[in-house]
């Protein structure tokens, strides 16, 4: 019978794990991003009071 | 020889290599070097710089260091891109790591010592390069792995570069904060730690990609018979390329498309203030930069996979019909008449996702014309147009508002000519979209010896 030579496929921890190294700084960053467009939101309504504490 | 490991032979995949660890590696790439679109957080603290004899350095002489980088960004993605198809991907990724981790060390001396001309030298030309370098890097590579969805794949790297400066600007901004806190002098050390971590972070690019073996498929991907007569099925090199109508209508829609682009970008923040005087605080002008950011990084991606089922030509139809209207419209929304923020907003969102969307579709429009053969040399002759809007288009914008400001006319009135100015733009695009069709035969290539199919030069 012929052997079959077994293809090692990348491992699917390894793909998830290259994503995590380029994902984590791009949300890290959009964060930063997402928090300043809201200002164009929040910036223009009228000041609301601060409740009372 | 030394650093043989980079060589194409040494980063030929080995079968079962998952083709979706490549985009990671491009977008480590991407993500750093689109750092540049971030320069401006720099801007304030070098004007605040003294040098011994207590000289200062004027907004202009600060400016002209993204320009430079933005310029050898072009010149060295035209002029490299040749010799990257011969090189291989993780060469060119390696030296673009270096040039652009070694750019801001250089920068930093010329911080600390108040030498601007070091800082042109660091991160204008040496960081410039390896911006041109590592732009076009990744792109036949991606091509070569994904060529059931090549927009997908490249609109992926490239939206990175969008995204580069969401990293950049608080990461240059949090660490000066520190280094000010710490009693060190922020600007250098900023800089030196920002060229160590770009350059580990790139590394990992360097070391992630692989070409694929040649005549590699996707499992189960049988291509297409039935397809656009603009997608080719066979090659053209770099050297035949630039002498097709093709390259040069596809030069001229890239550049519009960007100086376009430009014409909100330049002037995002004063603009939006302009036209609603006294309705848009600053601190929500920020907040509209910040959206435009978000908008133009997602249009990369959203528009380069878009193109994969409705082509490029019909990707580039959208740009060139709804830009022009939309540029035209836009003014219009001002306080004087339409008087709506929202739709001012709204407008402005998508087409700055256009713009991005130009930059990340233009590699997959390449390939339908060229062939995949010499993508990333034929792509960094494109690059080009990039530069020249660079150029062109804050001239337009910066010299109407100059003479509306010098003739003492009102500011605000200046902004529906630019916007005009860039909507007729479009037109002559969407004139030079229309008139693409298939590369005519004698630009083929034929030197039977060389071997064409899918993991072919790089």
């Amino acid at each position: 019978m012929a052997q079959i030579d077994p293809v090692k496929k990348s491992s699917p921890l390894l793909i998830a794990f290259a994503w995590l190294i380029v994902i984590v700084p791009t949300a890290w960053g959009l964060k930063y991003t997402v928090q300043n467009a809201m200002k164009l939101f929040t910036a223009s309504t009228p000041a609301v009071a601060a409740p009372a504490k | 020889m030394a650093l043989a490991f980079l060589d194409r032979d040494h980063s030929i995949a080995p079968a079962g290599y998952s083709r979706w660890l490549v985009p990671p590696a491009a977008l480590a790439i991407h993500l750093s070097i689109g750092q540049v679109y971030a320069f401006s957080v720099f801007k304030n603290p070098l004007l605040a710089l003294h040098g011994a004899d207590g000289s200062t350095w004027n907004l202009k002489a600060v400016g002209y260091i993204f320009s430079i980088a933005i310029a050898f960004l072009g010149i060295s993605a035209a002029l490299f891109g040749a010799w990257l198809e011969k090189a291989g991907p993780r060469r060119a990724m390696f030296y673009a790591a270096v040039c652009f981790g070694f750019g801001f060390i250089i920068a930093s001396f010329g911080a600390s010592s108040h030498q601007l001309w070091l800082i042109y030298l660091g991160y204008g030309i040496v960081g410039g390069i390896g911006l041109g370098l590592g732009y076009i890097s990744p792109v036949s590579t991606l091509i070569k792995w994904f060529p059931d969805r090549p927009g997908l794949a490249t609109g992926l790297a490239i939206m990175g570069f969008g995204g580069g400066a969401m990293i950049g600007g608080p990461l240059a901004n949090n660490l000066m904060a520190y280094y000010k806190a710490a009693g060190q002098p922020s600007i250098p050390y900023t800089m030196i730690t920002m060229g160590i971590l770009y350059f580990i972070f790139m590394m990992f690019g360097v070391f992630t990609i692989r070409v694929p073996q040649d005549g590699w498929k996707p499992e189960g991907w049988v291509p297409s018979t039935k397809h656009s007569a603009l997608i080719s099925s066979h090659n053209v090199s770099v050297q035949e390329a630039w002498k097709t109508p093709q390259f040069w209508l596809l030069w001229v829609m890239l550049f519009v498309n960007v100086t376009a682009g430009i014409g909100i970008l330049e002037q995002a923040a004063p603009m939006i203030q302009d036209l609603f005087k006294g309705g848009v605080s600053p601190t929500a002008a920020v907040g509209f930069v910040g959206l435009l950011s978000i908008f133009n990084m997602a249009g990369r991606f959203f528009w380069a996979s878009t193109s994969d089922f409705i082509g490029r030509k019909g990707t580039y139809f959208v740009f060139f019909t709804l830009g022009p209207i939309l540029y035209f419209v836009l003014p219009l929304t001002r306080q004087d008449y339409l008087n709506s923020v929202p739709l001012f907003v709204g407008i402005a969102v998508v087409l700055l996702s256009m713009y991005g969307g130009g930059f990340a579709t233009i590699p997959a429009y390449l390939k339908d014309l060229f062939g995949g053969y010499n993508v990333s040399a034929i792509h960094g002759r494109l690059l080009t147009a990039w530069s020249a809007a660079g150029i062109i288009g804050p001239l337009i914008v910066n010299g109407i508002l100059d003479h509306y400001v010098l003739n003492k006319m009102p500011k605000e009135d200046a902004y529906p000519l630019i916007l005009h100015i860039m909507c007729g733009l479009l037109v002559v695009g969407f004139l030079a979209n229309l008139m693409v069709r298939p590369v005519a035969e004698r630009f083929w290539l034929k030197d039977k010896n060389i071997v064409v199919p899918a993991g072919a030069a790089h």
